[in-house]
């Protein structure tokens, strides 16, 4: 009897999530069309110096931690939260403003790469000094729910195997040579992501004892997929859509 | 917690002091240096039980090394020594723990460092010798989706001879990235010391900061509660990594998906689902509503019933009960030598946990266990952590039924002087201390429970098979980012 409640507490169907589900995982940006009077109260609190105000309000999604600390100190409230988009691919694609409002990720994967990939991608994560929160997403891509295998994906043991190279964190000096090497092992045409804002900015860490801003500017990524740290399910649709299979 | 009483002492009798301290029973919990001029003050803090102590030394850029009297000080003082370029004379095993690079001057200290003609310092060879024996080198990047470290394994045949554990490659100088103005709240920054321990490092962060001030009622158990979903939604990524390293997928897709409801409840509840950005100094950010509550029970109760689960299919299956036992296995002896402290300890047979010890914020006015294991194995330590997400569900509904409406969030006021925030996160126990000075944070220095349990992973692996290497590291479930800060 009790072992029966248990195991109608415990789910007995199949938990994975749809496509249309994970396109509805939305990641919520700070963003200002009407209303600013300029008071810079949100550059003041923004831990990363995201938000820029000059001739307009803009944020920089790539340096955002999403800590919504400008929505809460906005004393017009005129800071709200809207969608943001899933991935760029290229860096300044991610900073907004009321003149280039946020939607639809555009663009992707060079054309002649993705064919050669074709539908089979095999992900080698990169690790290159993240808090470990980027990696608990993408250990979660494979769990029941998301179970990338389902979309032709997989995560590889050696670089030597990867398409892809799924990179995290702000790139310290001390994984700066091992980085570049495994960039170097893995066979072309391969493909680079910055996932998260630490990979695509430095974002929290950026004054810190870290290479640049981010990993750009030791490796050359093809898109960059913002949030601290991105839900799995963006991830998937982001790649899925950046490859063209969306 | 304000911690401004300290005990000076002279550095050239440091060693035998903390000699007499570790013979009645005293762990060192952390050890620093603050630099001031001339010189820096070694900060050590030790504790007993519920007992703390402060003792300071004034030391001029050498002073006669602990770790001969008290082992488990010799990666403090490696770290010290690396950091801060103050020499312990007589160190056994002066190697770099988390920095590796010479160039002018040392990261922590005041005068800044200059990377100009910079060189890397070479990791250095295990020395071992012998007929058979060979040197496995691994990582830092590794096969599976984990964070950075080298590992040198001395193998012959199959069992490990040695194992060295050189760790720093995740090294982002965050303890100078503290330094500044206290009137900034630098809480983000804590929570991204180490993601998925983002609530015990906020809230250590937000003790250390917030002085002896009274919190609100209704956030002290908030705090609570997100502190234990923490700590079952890292169990059960354990529990389920242990079932993924030795080959047993079914219990593993289980205990992954129990994990993922649980994450996606976070965010449902909270907004994120690492729970960054709930603590603050002076309470919490978010309150939860009625239904909210309702929800709440119910996915903790999931929660509970999936680890059992696991737990269950874990014992029943003889294959994966001869993986786990006896693998691994980490003596008391060696367990309290090395100072370790968390899961790992208490399946090693220490009875040691900060909410009991030292209760914080509603742990006080809550009735729990301590959950401990004597044989010290792969599987002593599966079996603590389903026990603490049993301790932890009960104590999330007992913070459910005894919490009061109320505020949640009040003014804090930074006290000047030494203070100090300690947690039982879900590694084990996490100390921050703050040392303020001008309304101005001077030095904050993090001990992560992962510091001083790294070097106990050395120990528990020899003998054991090279394959077993992943499922005893998982056991341990130790942090690279916390420690190489």
């Amino acid at each position: 009897m009790i072992r029966r409640s248990v195991s109608n507490l415990v789910s007995q169907k199949k938990p994975a999530v749809s496509r249309e589900e994970m396109h509805g995982d939305r990641l919520m940006m700070p963003f200002v069309s009407v209303g600013c009077r300029k008071c810079r109260k949100c550059t003041e609190v923004c831990p990363t110096d995201a938000i820029e105000i000059s001739e307009e309000w803009t944020v920089d999604i790539g340096k955002c931690i999403f800590c919504m600390e400008c929505v809460e100190s906005c004393p017009s409230s005129a800071v709200k939260e809207v969608p943001a988009p899933l991935y760029a691919d290229r860096r300044d694609g991610l900073i907004f403003g009321v003149s280039r409002p946020p939607g639809e990720s555009e663009g992707g994967i060079e054309k002649s790469k993705a064919e050669i990939l074709s539908d089979s991608i095999a992900i080698r994560e990169l690790d290159t000094g993240s808090c470990n929160a980027c990696e608990v997403e993408v250990n979660c891509m494979s769990n029941p729910f998301y179970d990338m295998s389902r979309f032709g994906m997989k995560i590889v043991a050696s670089p030597r195997h990867a398409d892809v190279l799924l990179v995290t964190g702000p790139m310290t000096r001390n994984m700066k040579a091992a980085a570049l090497e495994t960039f170097e092992a893995v066979p072309s045409p391969k493909v680079v992501v910055a996932m998260g804002t630490c990979a695509i900015s430095g974002g929290i860490f950026v004054e810190g004892d870290v290479f640049g801003e981010g990993i750009k500017d030791t490796l050359d990524p093809d898109i960059y997929i913002p949030g601290c740290p991105p839900s799995p399910g963006r991830v998937l649709i982001a790649l899925l859509k950046a490859f063209g299979r969306d | 917690m304000i911690f401004n009483s300290s005990t000076p002492c002279d550095p050239e009798i440091l060693a035998q002091y903390l000699g007499t301290f570790y013979a009645d029973g005293w762990r060192i919990m952390s050890m620093f240096a603050s630099e001031s001029s001339p010189g820096a003050t070694l900060n050590v803090i030790l504790r007993r039980g519920s007992e703390i102590v402060r003792i300071t030394s004034e030391v001029d850029g050498r002073y006669p090394a602990v770790t001969p009297r008290v082992p488990s000080a010799s990666i403090l003082e490696r770290t010290i020594w690396e950091m801060n370029g103050i020499v312990p004379e007589g160190h056994d095993y002066l190697v770099p723990s988390i920095f590796w690079r010479k160039g002018n001057g040392h990261p922590l200290q005041k005068g800044g460092y200059f990377a100009d003609g910079e060189s890397r310092i070479p990791i250095p060879k295990n020395h071992v010798s012998g007929t058979g024996v060979y040197e496995i080198p691994v990582g830092p990047v590794h096969a599976g989706v984990i964070e950075p470290g080298h590992f040198r394994f001395s193998a012959a045949g199959e069992p490990i001879l040695r194992l060295k554990i050189h760790l720093g490659y995740a090294h982002k100088g965050v303890e100078k990235l503290f330094e500044g103005p206290v009137k900034q709240n630098l809480s983000h920054l804590a929570e991204r010391i180490s993601g998925d321990n983002a609530v015990a490092h906020g809230l250590a962060y937000a003790h250390a900061m917030e002085g002896d001030t009274d919190i609100p009622a209704r956030a002290r158990y908030l705090r609570v509660i997100l502190s234990e979903l923490e700590r079952i939604h890292n169990h059960l990524d354990v529990i389920a990594g242990l079932c993924t390293d030795s080959a047993f997928s079914v219990a593993a897709a289980y205990g992954a998906e129990a994990r993922e409801e649980l994450l996606r409840a976070n965010h449902e509840l909270f907004g994120n689902r690492m729970l960054m950005g709930s603590i603050v100094p002076g309470g919490v950010k978010r309150d939860l509503s009625a239904d909210q509550i309702h929800k709440l029970e119910n996915v903790v109760m999931r929660a509970g019933f999936a680890a059992m689960k696991v737990d269950g299919y874990m014992r029943r299956s003889p294959s994966e009960v001869d993986r786990l036992e006896t693998t691994g296995v980490l003596e008391t002896e060696d367990a309290l030598r090395l100072g370790t402290v968390g899961t790992v300890a208490r399946a090693s047979g220490i009875v040691s946990d900060v909410r009991a010890d030292l209760p914080y914020d509603a742990y006080g006015a809550l009735s729990f266990n301590t959950v401990s294991r004597n044989k010290g194995d792969v599987m002593s330590r599966a079996a603590v952590r389903v026990g603490e997400v049993t301790e932890s569900v009960s104590i999330i509904l007992q913070c459910i039924t005894d919490m009061d409406k109320g505020e949640i969030r009040t003014e804090t006021e930074t006290p000047e002087g030494f203070s100090m925030g300690i947690v039982e996160s879900p590694r084990g126990e996490l100390l921050h201390c703050a040392d303020i000075r001008d309304g101005n944070i001077w030095r904050y220095s993090v001990r992560d429970p992962s510091v001083v349990n790294w070097p106990a992973l050395e120990l528990a692996v020899l003998g054991n098979i090279v394959p077993d290497f992943p499922l005893i590291n998982k056991s341990f479930g130790l942090s690279y980012s916390g420690n190489d800060l």
